[in-house]
């Protein structure tokens, strides 16, 4: 019997191939879509999972409290780590990561080579007892136990090294530390948050690893616990810890735990990330299987329709089947084999599809996918499950539909042409313009927030700035020399030395309200020279910038603070100068110099906040050189600046950015989001539209005699095109009205995100709509243009 | 071997109602070929639907071999039909995807027949009806005669008692008709009843009793021939 349901199967799949091809078509793309989303999905949620210990692993994360701010950062004091793991019980193991200054690039010196490494830590010498994590070469007890010793990954070693031994070799950093390569370990693999290209042993960096305090908030601590260590329990020791050190009145923040596998989605509310730039984001996570599971059933949405439309052809066979003895049962069975088998070629062709895509979904979503291998047994389980929901999804309510046919139809002589269960139908489409509908609108939005993020004053000026990087200086007069030659370039027109710039972290400080020292918020410190404001375009509210020179025996920093940071303080901007900032650097003396205006040093996802520029010597590097240019001749200026560069930094590389490329990184999520979504919209649309067009085209072959007749009684092209899109466009309208409302919800929630958002225009609803319909008229019209066009003697001896 | 009683059929529509059988009582015994006539609409096809158990009569008692069957649910009806009753269709109703040969088949299939005794049975068949040579063709690439014949196969395969043929030859010239005519009489020789709903009197006239039906009625019964 199933010989029979196959047979008849595939050849009814090849009689109407014409409709087999568009739901083919449609359900590969569909399936393609999703397997590329579920790879990426599957990725994410099993992140990290690779770690034997990763269950017991916690990271231990402060919650910052100023003001009415609370705030939760992943970097806690150096202190935290070493106590916990002395003191509570629960805790087995703990190991502390510094990334190198915070995140910048190290300058490499080894075997003759340079070069740039952009992912330097310094970790405890506990690394390998809590993650998981191969030495290739060297000894994991001894690798990391003492200072001056490094270890590094397994493609770094190749890269520097080639074939050669990298053990017991010499590695020069910045110019300043000479380290001893004591261990290459495996690369981690792209599911894990640690990121590490070279690890130094912490107890290298001297101010790290010796000075211990409760203060400084910079290192990613992690905790191994025992198994049964219950989390609040955790929380609790651990604040009973910070109680015995701290003084409860001192205390500015108190102490969680996360769990080390939500560490990668679960992140993005942290003010303060890890150092990993490996972070994911759980709602990324969940519209991405949104947008899959919708493209998916917008595919089987075009099967059911096709399927059903084309039901009076398919009622005629029912009814000879049942009554010849066929079944109910029989007939279902037999109509999920035709499903069954279409959905089989359109997973194949998909597989093929996502062979091919896979590379450019990897660029679209910035994202590295886990290669696709079909053959493997976990595909194959997830293929087979994919292919049994396509082949239920699609096919089950045709199935039932069909085979529910009585017989005594077929031999009425009123036998009256059934056209199935239209108002479904007409809701299924309703339901795929609903959804492409509202991802037109929901590129408009994306599209209109990015370009108001783009256009909206940052407060600086990005363009024609560059950032070099100087940290491999040993000298200060490499760096005063290097500035010398810049400034006597016609194309420099300003420049200035910082520890960071906007895009980038730079130092956490607390200021207090004068009076009332209880009262404390965060500010963002940035230790810069002279001439700042005219790099970055800053504008000065009052006062000066820094001064160009300060004497040796001034011991008080100057500062150059922000609106929002005097505002705090309950002063004017020019009440401000002259003043000492009550709680800056730890009440050592500051004076208030000049005050410039607001600029957003961060993501317009946050509010701009207390920010300040200080020359206080001990407060903070500053490894750039900002140089702003005043030409558009980009490659000849790049080249003049490298080759003094090259006599100044003989031994380093010459390493550089724009400042926008780095302000842009800022919304590079946004705008790969933006990007996928419009790709998912094409997509939809184009499914749908091939569901439509199927549609259309059954109609049309349904209604050719009536075509014919008017035809013959004088219709015109025109009319007779009216008369088919009508019906169809009718839906799409449905559609629209439905798509707005959802769409608006949708979006201004997500708008909610950002603390400068546009809001959503009128006008976004009414181009959104006439895109569906004008899309919808353009496929429909094609097959109602050939029927109306036709010769009516043709349709009407068809009969 | 057909016993009705009272049997009546109403048609409800949005607004009409149409009795298309009204009170019908008739008998068949087994072995006889039994004609019906009437204009269209006088309620043919609907006797040969309620006969033929594939539509339920709206009152009225249906007795097949002596056991009432008129008010048995589809499963049941289906059942009995898939043993009992062959079908030959006017416009054929050949499935267009299977070959000759499956399409004789099919009904073997839903009987559980098992496979070495099927193709026998078909092959044997398919001789009978000189369409042995027709066999992988599929019904679009057949004559219209070749397709009754095929249809008529396949209404005999499983051995029916009854065959319930709605005008048969409509479609057919009149050579073609003549052949399946001939067929459904040698049928009807060797013991199968048939009932067979015609417009013409000439193919009527092959059976041995035609019944005449008007608005749902029976008006006359004519004996054409005795059986000896």
């Amino acid at each position: 019997m199933l010989k029979n349901y196959f047979k008849i199967a595939i050849r009814s799949l090849w009689k109407h191939r014409f409709y087999s091809g568009l739901n083919i078509i449609g359900l590969a793309i569909g399936l393609a879509v999703s397997l590329i989303l579920f790879l990426y999905v599957n990725g994410e949620m099993t992140f990290d999972q690779y770690h034997q210990q990763a269950a017991n692993i916690y990271r231990i994360v402060v919650n910052v409290k100023y003001d009415d701010v609370k705030e939760d950062w992943a970097r806690v004091p150096n202190n935290a780590g070493p106590t916990f793991k002395e003191n509570i019980k629960e805790v087995v193991e703990q190991v502390r990561l510094l990334r190198h200054n915070f995140g910048r690039d190290a300058f490499i010196n080894v075997d003759g080579k340079k070069l740039v490494e952009e992912d330097l830590y310094w970790v405890d010498s506990t690394f390998f007892n809590v993650f998981d994590c191969k030495l290739i070469q060297g000894d994991p007890a001894t690798a990391l136990n003492g200072p001056n010793k490094i270890i590094i990954s397994e493609s770094a070693a190749e890269k520097i090294f080639g074939r050669s031994l990298a053990l017991g070799k010499r590695i020069k950093i910045d110019n300043q530390m000479e380290l001893e390569i004591t261990g290459v370990y495996e690369d981690f693999p792209s599911n894990s948050t640690l990121d590490c290209g070279m690890m130094g042993s912490f107890q290298s960096i001297k101010w790290a690893s010796e000075r211990l305090t409760w203060g400084n908030a910079s290192f990613e601590t992690f905790l191994l616990t025992q198994a049964d260590t219950k989390i609040e329990d955790l929380n609790l020791a651990m604040n009973a810890e910070l109680d015995k050190a701290v003084k409860k009145e001192e205390q500015w923040y108190s102490f969680w735990a996360q769990p080390f596998l939500d560490i990668h989605l679960y992140s993005s509310d942290l003010a303060t990330g890890g150092y990993s730039v490996r972070a994911g984001d759980i709602s990324q996570v969940r519209i991405m299987s949104l947008l899959a599971l919708a493209v998916l059933l917008l595919a089987c949405f075009n099967y059911i329709n096709m399927a059903t439309a084309r039901s009076q052809q398919r009622f005629r066979e029912v009814g000879i089947n049942k009554t010849l003895g066929a079944s109910n049962g029989q007939m279902v069975r037999r109509f999920l084999t035709e499903t069954g088998i279409l959905a089989a070629v359109s997973l194949a062709m998909s597989i093929l599809l996502v062979q091919i895509c896979l590379p450019y979904a990897e660029s679209l979503m910035g994202l590295s996918l886990n290669t696709f291998d079909p053959l493997q047994a976990k595909s194959l389980l997830t293929l087979g499950g994919l292919w049994f929901l396509i082949t239920v999804l699609a096919g089950f309510y045709p199935a039932l539909f069909l085979s529910n046919f009585s017989p005594k139809k077929l031999l009425s002589p009123l036998r009256k042409p059934y056209s199935g269960n239209r108002f479904f139908r007409q809701t299924l489409v309703v339901g795929q313009f609903v959804i492409c509908t509202a991802l037109i609108i929901g590129i408009f939005v994306f599209q209109n927030q990015l370009n108001f993020i783009n256009n909206k004053k940052l407060g600086f000026k990005a363009e024609q700035v560059l950032s070099i990087n100087t940290s491999a200086a040993t000298e200060l007069s490499q760096i005063e020399g290097l500035k010398n030659a810049y400034r006597n370039l016609p194309e420099v027109s300003a420049l200035s030395r910082m520890q960071g710039y906007p895009g980038l972290s730079v130092s956490g400080y607390t200021i207090t309200k004068p009076g009332q020292e209880h009262i404390v918020r965060g500010i963002q410190s940035n230790r810069a020279s002279a001439d700042f404001e005219k790099v970055l375009s800053l504008k000065i509210l009052a006062g000066k910038s820094l001064p160009e020179k300060k004497l040796e025996t001034d011991t008080t920093i100057q500062v150059v603070m922000n609106e929002t940071a005097v505002k705090f303080f309950g002063w004017t901007p020019e009440e401000a100068i002259g003043k000492t900032p009550p709680g800056l650097y730890h009440y050592s003396a500051t004076e208030i110099v000049g005050v410039v205006e607001d600029f957003h040093f961060e993501s317009f996802h946050n509010p701009i906040g207390a920010y300040v520029f200080n020359n206080g010597a001990s407060i903070g590097r500053r490894p750039y050189l900002l140089v702003k240019l005043n030409t558009r001749e980009l490659k000849t200026t790049i080249q003049k600046l490298e080759a003094e560069f090259n006599k100044y930094f003989p031994a380093s590389a010459f390493e550089f950015d724009f400042l926008s490329d780095q302000t842009r990184k800022m919304y590079a999520s946004e705008e790969r989001m933006a990007q996928v979504i419009s790709l998912f919209t094409f997509l939809t649309i184009f499914i749908s539209c091939l569901g439509l067009f199927g549609l259309t085209a059954f109609t049309t072959e349904r209604r050719t005699k009536e075509i014919g007749i008017r035809k013959v009684l004088g219709a015109s092209v025109i009319g007779i095109m009216g008369l088919l899109s009508k019906d169809f466009l009718k839906l799409v309208l449905i559609a629209i009205l439905i798509a707005t409302p959802l769409a608006y919800y949708l979006l201004d929630s997500w708008l909610n995100n950002f603390a400068y958002r546009i809001s959503i225009d009128w006008w976004v609803f009414v181009v959104a709509g006439a895109i569906a319909l004008v899309l919808a008229f353009l496929t429909v019209s094609y097959q109602s243009m050939k029927a109306a066009m036709a010769n009516p003697s043709n349709s009407l001896n068809n009969d | 071997m057909i016993k009705t009683e009272n049997l009546t059929k109403v048609y409800q529509t949005d607004e009409v109602e149409t009795t298309a059988l009204n009170e019908v009582n008739i008998e068949i015994k087994e072995g006889e070929f039994v004609s019906v006539m009437g204009p269209s609409g006088c309620g043919k096809s609907t006797l040969l639907n309620v006969l033929g158990m594939i539509d339920n009569p709206t009152s009225g008692n249906y007795y097949f071999n002596g056991e009432e069957i008129g008010h048995l649910p589809e499963r049941k009806r289906s059942n009995i039909r898939k043993h009992n009753l062959g079908f030959v269709f006017q416009s054929f109703n050949l499935i267009d995807e299977l070959t000759v040969y499956e399409n004789v088949e099919l009904p073997m299939l839903y009987t559980k027949v098992p496979s070495a005794d099927r193709k026998k049975r078909v092959e044997e068949l398919l001789e009978g009806m000189n369409i042995m040579h027709r066999a992988k063709h599929f019904p679009q690439q057949l004559s219209g005669g070749q397709q009754q014949r095929v249809a008529v196969a396949r209404a005999i395969v499983n051995k029916p008692k009854l065959i319930l043929a709605d005008e048969p030859t409509g479609n057919l010239d009149s050579a073609n008709g003549d052949e399946v005519m001939k067929v459904l009489s040698e049928l009807n020789a060797t013991g199968t009843t048939i009932l067979m709903v015609t417009h013409s009197q000439y193919c009527a006239e092959f059976g041995n009793r035609i019944i005449r039906m008007l608005d749902g009625k029976v008006v006359t019964e004519n004996v054409v021939r005795q059986y000896l």
